[in-house]
């Protein structure tokens, strides 16, 4: 088990921001996952594009059109 | 600036549902044919769209836009053909694994931090690309995957199986099948902003 309070690095937050795609983090996990945020730039930017890339593919596979 | 008669065609429905249906239909097609391995059963659930779409032409007047409507109609085809087979898809781990590393670890450090080299920092907000190009760009990368890993995505993304039943449906672990999506994401991420960066010609 991981220990919540080890930071993690940037490549364990990409993976807990896949992990947040397909269920809830725990909380252990989202404290983790804010607390690198907070003081890594690069990651910033990288969880931006992740959030434009998530909202691109939910319109063009129309997973957020309530009429489709 | 789109034609006049282009403009009249995506939104006058009298003009009856065949013409703008039928433009809809090459992507349809390539959609279907990234989550079914069959061409033939891709043309048939594109096909069994159009159909049904045209039907239900008056109850659909516009409501929403098109491709999405017509989206999420192939969706339930889908998902149908797939969950009215026994053994839809058997995954070939290995293959998955390694065509899925090509060039991902030098996205990272060895201590596994954002290569310098190779991180784009590019935000898609930041380009002056309009909307239907952002799309198609995703688009092409989601076609760049590779087809195990594309179907596994999709699966996911496009037809919103819950993580169990597509184990349980390809024969994959829980841990397998969340790497291959991890590892889908960061391919479209890293193709995605690659093409954020490029100028608008």
């Amino acid at each position: 088990m991981t220990d919540p309070t080890t930071p993690i690095t940037c490549r364990d937050s990409t993976w807990l921001v896949s992990c947040a795609r397909d269920g809830a983090l725990t909380s252990a996990e989202a404290r983790q996952l804010a607390d690198h945020l907070g003081g890594c730039a690069a990651c910033q930017v990288a969880s931006r594009q992740f959030a434009q890339l998530f909202a691109q593919l939910d319109t063009l596979l129309a997973r957020t059109d309530p009429a489709a | 600036m789109p034609s006049r008669s282009r403009a009249a065609a995506s939104s006058a429905p009298d003009a009856g549902p065949w013409q703008a249906l039928a433009r809809e239909r090459p992507f349809l097609l390539r959609l279907a044919r990234l989550q079914l391995a069959s061409t033939a059963d891709a043309e048939d659930a594109v096909q069994e769209t159009l159909v049904g779409a045209a039907r239900g032409w008056q109850g659909y007047a516009g409501r929403s836009n098109l491709r999405s409507w017509l989206t999420g109609i192939l969706r339930h085809k889908i998902v149908d053909l797939l969950r009215s087979r026994r053994v839809l898809a058997l995954v070939d781990v290995a293959e998955v694994a390694n065509a899925a590393d090509a060039g991902f670890d030098a996205l990272f450090t060895a201590d596994g931090a954002w290569h310098p080299d190779t991180f784009v920092d590019t935000l898609c907000g930041a380009t002056v690309l309009a909307q239907r190009q952002l799309l198609d760009i995703v688009e092409l990368c989601m076609r760049r995957l590779p087809g195990d890993t594309a179907r596994l995505f999709l699966m996911r993304e496009y037809l919103g199986m819950e993580l169990k039943e597509i184990e349980q449906h390809c024969m994959l672990s829980n841990a397998n099948l969340r790497v291959v999506l991890y590892r889908a994401r960061m391919r479209l991420r890293e193709c995605a902003v690659r093409s954020w960066g490029e100028p608008d010609d």
